[in-house]
C-alpha cells in the first residue's frame, strides 16, 4: 500500500513537472492571418464548417476558409463529417455552415430543419450543379456504340452479368443511403438488369477501378461533379427525359419511376444564429458560388495529391474575378 | 459456474476415467454413429420441410420494431435545441468533455514530440520495465516516421481518456458483480448486447443526443470497451480463493476491508487484464468515431479511402497497429509484472537492480529533461518533416500491379464461391419454413446442454429475428457466416497445429496474427473489392483475415498445453507423429480449439457491417441503410444481429464445456493457458478486435 501510494506521489510530480515545462514557453506555433492587408479583425470569432468525405466538399470548403480567414479576418475551424450527423450538428450550432447538400438525398433532413425552422437555414446554390445517372466507361462505346442511350440496354444487359447478379445484368450502385429508383428505371424500361450495392462508395470505386484496367464492362450508378470523373472516362448512359409526367407518376410510388434523374443543383446551409454571430461571414457563404468547372480544377489538383490548402490557393490567385463580390458582399455587412 | 451438463458427475468422472485408460474407440464409434443418425433425421426434416411447406417468416408475424426507435429519433432531433435536457445536461456534459480531450491533446503536443516519447518510455520502463520502454520508444518514432504525429496524439488522448472513463464505470460495476452472483447474471445479457450490436446501429441516435465529435464517438467506446473491464474484474474478484476471504473474515475483517485488503489486491493481475482488453477495444472502433467528426487516425483512414488511396489508408491503420502494439505490451506487461513483483522493490535496469524509487526519479528526470530540450533547444512540437517517409505511392503502386496480375484468377475464384457456396446455403435457409429452422436450433441447443431453457431461448431469438421483419437478411447474413467460419476452421486447425509444432513458425505468426486483428478493416476494403469483386465474397474474405487469429492461436495453445509426460508416454508406446497428433493432442485440445471455433464465430459476426459495405447485402446492409436513413432500422438488424450472436454463442460453448468438464477431470494442465485468459466465468467469450484474448500464451505456456 504504502509503496503504491509513494509511486502516485511520484506521478503526480512528475505530471505537475511536465505541465510547468510544457506551458512554461507559450509561444503559441498557430500563425495569425487576420488582420493583415486590411482585412477586418474577426480573429475572435470561429466559423465552423461542414467537410462532406468528397474532394468537392473538400474543395469548396477550402476555398471558403481561406478567403475569410485572408479578406475577412475570421478564425476558421473545418471538420470532416458524414453528410446525414452534419444536420443534427447545424441545427445546434455545433457547425455553422456546409458548402455542398445535394437535395435529392436530403429530402427528409430539407423539411426535418429547414422547412420547419429547426436551427438550420438554407444558404442558396453553391452554383455546382449535379447530376445522378447510369455511368459506363467510354472504352464501350467502340464496341457497342448503342450504349449511348439505354435502348442499348435491351440488348446488351448480359455484358455486364456477374455472379451476384445472376441471369441479369448488374447495376452497381454505391451506398445504399444515397436516393436511387435504378430497379424501377430497369424494370419499368424492360431492361433485365439488377441492382447491386456495393454498400460503400468506396467500394464502388473500387470495382470501377479493376473493370477500368482490365477494360471490362461495367455499368455505374453514379454522378458529377466528382474526382473519379477526371480519373476515369465516364460516359452517362442517356435514359428518357425527365418529364413533369414521369416525376408526378412516381410521386407516390416510387417503384413507377421510369426516366433519368432530375438535375440536382447543390445548395448551402447554415446554423440559423450565423448570421447574427458572424454577419460578415454569413453574407460573404451567402453570396459564394462558383460552376463545376471551378470546383472540378480543385478537385483535380487535391486528387493528384496536392493539399487542400494549396490547390485553393492556386484557384484564389487565378480566379479573383469570380471571389471578388463574394468579399465585398461580406465587407458591406461587416459592421 | 453455468451448469455444465446434465450428466451426473458420476458419469461423467466414469467417463473421463475410460477415457484416461483410452478405452475410447467404442464409445467414439457409438457416438458417431448416433451423429450420423441425427444428422440423416435433420437433413431429411429440411428436404421435407422445404419441399411441403412455403419458405421464410409469414409477413402477417411481423411487427414494426423500428418505430419506437425512430419516433425517439425525431423527438430528439426537433428538441434539441429547446429541451432542458438538452440544454442543461447533455450539452454542458458535451462541451465539458470535447474540452477536456482538446485539452489533453494540447497538452501533450506542447510537450513536443521528443517529450511525448520519453514519457511514453519512462512510463513503460517504470510499470513493465525496459524492453518494454524500447518497444513503446520505437512504436512512437514509426508513427512519427509515417507523418502521423498529430493524429497519434489526437487518437492516443481519445483512447486514454476513453480507459478512464470505462474503469471509472468498470471496476466498481465488476466488483458488485463479483460479489453478487445474481448481479453477474442481470449484467451478461447487457454486456453480450454491448459488444455485439454494432456501434453503426446506434451512432446516429448517439449524434442527435450529444451532436458530432469526441463526445459521441467516446460514448460509443465505452459502450463498446466497458464489457471486457466488467467481466475481467469479476472474472478476479470470483478467482480470489475462498479460503483467503475466509481466512480474512476469521480474523474479523468487514467486507469492505476483505475487498481492500484481499479480493482487489489477489483481483489485480486480471483487472490490468481489463484494462488492456478496454485499451484494445477502444482502439478497434477509433475508424467508426472518425465518421462522426473526431480527428485522428480513424481520419486518416477514412480519407484514404474516400480517394482510393490504399497506401494512404495503410498508413493510418499501421499508425494504429504501432500504438496498439505499443498499449497492448505495455499494460499486458505491467499485469504480469504486477503478478510478479509482490514484494520486490527493486527494478532490473539492463541487469542492473535499481530500486524503484530511483528508477522513478530518473524517468521523471528524463521526461523534464526531454519535454524541456524539446521546447527550448530544438523548438519543435510536431514530429520533423525532414524525418518522415510516405509509402502511400509505393503501396498504391504495389497493390495495383498485384490486383491487376492475379485479379483475374481470384474472381474466378469468388465467382465459384457464390455459385457453389453462397447461393445455394442461401436459398436453403430461405427455402426452409422458419418453424422448421428455428426447431433445429433449438434441437442443437437441447442437444449440447440437455437443457430446455437453452432449447426455447435459441428458439425465441431466431423466431424474434423473423418478428422484426428482417428475416430474409437474417438468413442471407447466416449463410455468409456459415461459410465463414468452415473457411476459416478448416484453415485454422492446421495452422495452429503447424504453429504449435514448430516454434519458428509460432514467432512468424506472431505479428502478423496481431496485425490481422489490429489493422482496422477499412483499410483493406478496397483491395478486397479489387480482387474478389463487389458482393459476398469480399465480405467473407475480411471476416476470414479477422476470425482466423483466434481459431490459431486457441488451436496453438491447446496443442502446446497438452503436457509433454502425455506426450512422451504416447512416443513411448511407438504412437507415430501423425498417431500422437490424432489420438492424444488433438482430443486433449478439443476444449481450446472449441472455443477457438466459438471465438471465430463471434469474430464473423462482429464484421458483418464490414462485409455490408463491400456488398455482402443481409443485416449489415440494413445497418448501413439505416444509418442515414432510418435509425430504427439500424437498431433493429443491430438486435438481430445480437440474437444470431447469442443463439450461436450460446450454443457453441454448451458444446465445448462437457468436454471442458472432462478434460478438467482428468487433471490435465490443458485449460491452465486459459484460466488466465480473459474467459468470463461462464466460458463466456471476450469478442475483441484488437489483438484477442487468446493470445496469452507467453508467461503461461
Amino acid at each position: 500500500m504504502k509503496r503504491t501510494r509513494r509511486r502516485l506521489f511520484f506521478a503526480v510530480v512528475a505530471l505537475t513537472a511536465a505541465l510547468l515545462a510544457a506551458c512554461s514557453n507559450v509561444s503559441s506555433s498557430s500563425t495569425n492571418t487576420g488582420g493583415s492587408g486590411g482585412a477586418p479583425d474577426n480573429s475572435g470569432t470561429t466559423i465552423n464548417i461542414a467537410v462532406s468525405p468528397w474532394v468537392g466538399s473538400a474543395a469548396n470548403v477550402a476555398v471558403a476558409k481561406l478567403l475569410l480567414e485572408q479578406k475577412l479576418g475570421y478564425t476558421v475551424k473545418t471538420t470532416n463529417i458524414d453528410e446525414y450527423a452534419q444536420f443534427p450538428a447545424l441545427s445546434n450550432g455545433d457547425l455553422d455552415a456546409t458548402l455542398e447538400v445535394w437535395p435529392s438525398g436530403h429530402a427528409k433532413d430539407y423539411s426535418k430543419y429547414i422547412q420547419s425552422n429547426n436551427g438550420v437555414v438554407d444558404g442558396g446554390l453553391n452554383g455546382v450543379d449535379g447530376q445522378i445517372g447510369w455511368w459506363i466507361p467510354t472504352y464501350m462505346l467502340t464496341d457497342h456504340p448503342e450504349l449511348a442511350t439505354w435502348e442499348g440496354l435491351k440488348t446488351d444487359a448480359a455484358l455486364f452479368k456477374t455472379a451476384e447478379s445472376g441471369s441479369a445484368g448488374q447495376i452497381l450502385d454505391g451506398d445504399p443511403s444515397f436516393v436511387t429508383y435504378d430497379q424501377p428505371i430497369a424494370d419499368n424500361l424492360g431492361l433485365n438488369l439488377k441492382v447491386v450495392y456495393a454498400g460503400s462508395e468506396a467500394a464502388e470505386l473500387s470495382a470501377l477501378d479493376a473493370a477500368y484496367q482490365k477494360q471490362d464492362p461495367i455499368l455505374l450508378y453514379f454522378w458529377t461533379p466528382h474526382w473519379a470523373q477526371q480519373k476515369y472516362d465516364l460516359t452517362m448512359i442517356q435514359l428518357p427525359d425527365v418529364t413533369p409526367a414521369c416525376t408526378s407518376a412516381a410521386a407516390n410510388d416510387a417503384t413507377k419511376y421510369a426516366c433519368a434523374y432530375p438535375p440536382d443543383p447543390l445548395y448551402k446551409a447554415f446554423n440559423s444564429d450565423l448570421q447574427t454571430k458572424a454577419p460578415a461571414a454569413f453574407a460573404f457563404l451567402t453570396a459564394m458560388k462558383y460552376t463545376n468547372d471551378d470546383q472540378n480544377g480543385i478537385g483535380l489538383d487535391i486528387s493528384n495529391g496536392m493539399k487542400d490548402d494549396a490547390a485553393a490557393q492556386k484557384w484564389i490567385d487565378a480566379n479573383p474575378s469570380v471571389w471578388q463580390p463574394w468579399v465585398d458582399a461580406g465587407l458591406a455587412a461587416q459592421t | 459456474m453455468q451448469v455444465r451438463t446434465g450428466k451426473p458427475p458420476a458419469q461423467l468422472e466414469a467417463e473421463a476415467r475410460d477415457e484416461r485408460v483410452g478405452v475410447v474407440d467404442r464409445q467414439e464409434a457409438n457416438a458417431w454413429r448416433r451423429r450420423v443418425i441425427w444428422l440423416l433425421a435433420i437433413v431429411a426434416a429440411v428436404w421435407a420441410g422445404s419441399v411441403v411447406f412455403s419458405g421464410g417468416f409469414p409477413a402477417g408475424l411481423t411487427v414494426d420494431a423500428a418505430k419506437p426507435f425512430n419516433a425517439f429519433a425525431d423527438w430528439a432531433s426537433t428538441h434539441q435545441n429547446t429541451n432542458p435536457l438538452f440544454s442543461n445536461f447533455l450539452t454542458p456534459l458535451k462541451d465539458g468533455v470535447n474540452s477536456a480531450v482538446d485539452h489533453l491533446v494540447l497538452l501533450l503536443s506542447r510537450m513536443t514530440w521528443l517529450g511525448v516519447i520519453a514519457l511514453v518510455s519512462a512510463v513503460a520502463a517504470v510499470v513493465a520495465g525496459w524492453r518494454l520502454a524500447i518497444v513503446s520508444a520505437v512504436g512512437f518514432f514509426v508513427i512519427g516516421l509515417l507523418g502521423l504525429w498529430e493524429p497519434g496524439l489526437e487518437t492516443l488522448a481519445l483512447v486514454l481518456f476513453a480507459m478512464v472513463v470505462t474503469l471509472v464505470i468498470g471496476i466498481p460495476v465488476g466488483v458488485w458483480a463479483g460479489r453478487h452472483p445474481a448481479v453477474d447474471r442481470t449484467i451478461r445479457p447487457v454486456l453480450d448486447a454491448m459488444q455485439t450490436i454494432p456501434a453503426y446501429a446506434y451512432l446516429v441516435p448517439l449524434v442527435l443526443l450529444f451532436s458530432i465529435g469526441v463526445t459521441t464517438a467516446l460514448i460509443a467506446t465505452v459502450l463498446f470497451a466497458l464489457p471486457p473491464a466488467i467481466r475481467l474484474t469479476t472474472l478476479g474478484i470470483r478467482g480470489v480463493a475462498e479460503g483467503s476471504v475466509e481466512v480474512g473474515r476469521a480474523y474479523g475483517a468487514t467486507s469492505r476491508q476483505i475487498l481492500r485488503k484481499i479480493q482487489l489486491p489477489l483481483a489485480r493481475p486480471s483487472i490490468m487484464l481489463g484494462v488492456n482488453q478496454t485499451i484494445m477495444m477502444a482502439l478497434g472502433i477509433i475508424v467508426i468515431g472518425a465518421t462522426v467528426g473526431v480527428g485522428g487516425l480513424g481520419e486518416v483512414v477514412l480519407t484514404g479511402l474516400q480517394t482510393q488511396s490504399v497506401g494512404e489508408a495503410l498508413t493510418g491503420g499501421l499508425g494504429i497497429v504501432a500504438l496498439a502494439i505499443v498499449l497492448d505490451r505495455v499494460t499486458y506487461g505491467w499485469s504480469q509484472a504486477s503478478r510478479k513483483r509482490r514484494g520486490q522493490s527493486s527494478v532490473d535496469i539492463f541487469g542492473w537492480q535499481i530500486s524503484r524509487r530511483v528508477a522513478v526519479v530518473a524517468a521523471v528526470a528524463i521526461v523534464v529533461v526531454a519535454v524541456v530540450v524539446g521546447r527550448q533547444v530544438i523548438r519543435q512540437q510536431d514530429f520533423p518533416t525532414g524525418l518522415t517517409v510516405s509509402i502511400a505511392g509505393s503501396v498504391d503502386t504495389a497493390v495495383h500491379t498485384i490486383t491487376r496480375n492475379i485479379g483475374s484468377a481470384t474472381q474466378a475464384m469468388s465467382d465459384a464461391m457464390v455459385k457453389v457456396g453462397l447461393d445455394p446455403l442461401r436459398s436453403l435457409l430461405l427455402d426452409m419454413p422458419w418453424w422448421l429452422l428455428c426447431g433445429i436450433a433449438a434441437l442443437a441447443a437441447w442437444g449440447a446442454s440437455r437443457r430446455w431453457t437453452l432449447a426455447v431461448m435459441a428458439f425465441a431469438c431466431l423466431a424474434a429475428v423473423g418478428v422484426m421483419g428482417l428475416w430474409v437478411d437474417a438468413m442471407d447474413t447466416l449463410s455468409q457466416v456459415i461459410v465463414a467460419v468452415v473457411s476459416a476452421v478448416v484453415l485454422a486447425i492446421p495452422i495452429g497445429i503447424w504453429s504449435a509444432r514448430n516454434d519458428r513458425v509460432h514467432a512468424i505468426l506472431k505479428p502478423i496474427l496481431d496485425t490481422m486483428q489490429t489493422m482496422p478493416q477499412f483499410v483493406y476494403l478496397v483491395p478486397a473489392v479489387a480482387l474478389f469483386n463487389v458482393g459476398r465474397v469480399p465480405g467473407v474474405i475480411a471476416s476470414l483475415v479477422y476470425a482466423l487469429p483466434p481459431g490459431i492461436r486457441l488451436t496453438d495453445l491447446g496443442i502446446r498445453g497438452v503436457p509433454a509426460e502425455t506426450v512422451e508416454a504416447s512416443v513411448a508406446y511407438g504412437a507415430t507423429p501423425w498417431q500422437t497428433l490424432r489420438k492424444v493432442q488433438l482430443p486433449l485440445a478439443r476444449p481450446a480449439i472449441l472455443l477457438g471455433v466459438n471465438q471465430t464465430i463471434m469474430m464473423v459476426l462482429s464484421v458483418v457491417i464490414i462485409a455490408g459495405l463491400v456488398g455482402g447485402g443481409g443485416l449489415g446492409f440494413q445497418v448501413i441503410l439505416g444509418l442515414n436513413h432510418d435509425p430504427g432500422l439500424g437498431m433493429v438488424a443491430g438486435i438481430c444481429i445480437l440474437l444470431l450472436a447469442v443463439v450461436i454463442d450460446r450454443i457453441t460453448q454448451a458444446m465445448g464445456q462437457p468436454v471442458a468438464a472432462k478434460a478438467r477431470n482428468t487433471g490435465n494442465h490443458a485449460r491452465k493457458g486459459q484460466d488466465a485468459s480473459p474467459e468470463t466465468p461462464t466460458g463466456a467469450p471476450l469478442r475483441t478486435p484488437g489483438q484477442g484474448d487468446i493470445r496469452r500464451e507467453e508467461g503461461e505456456g
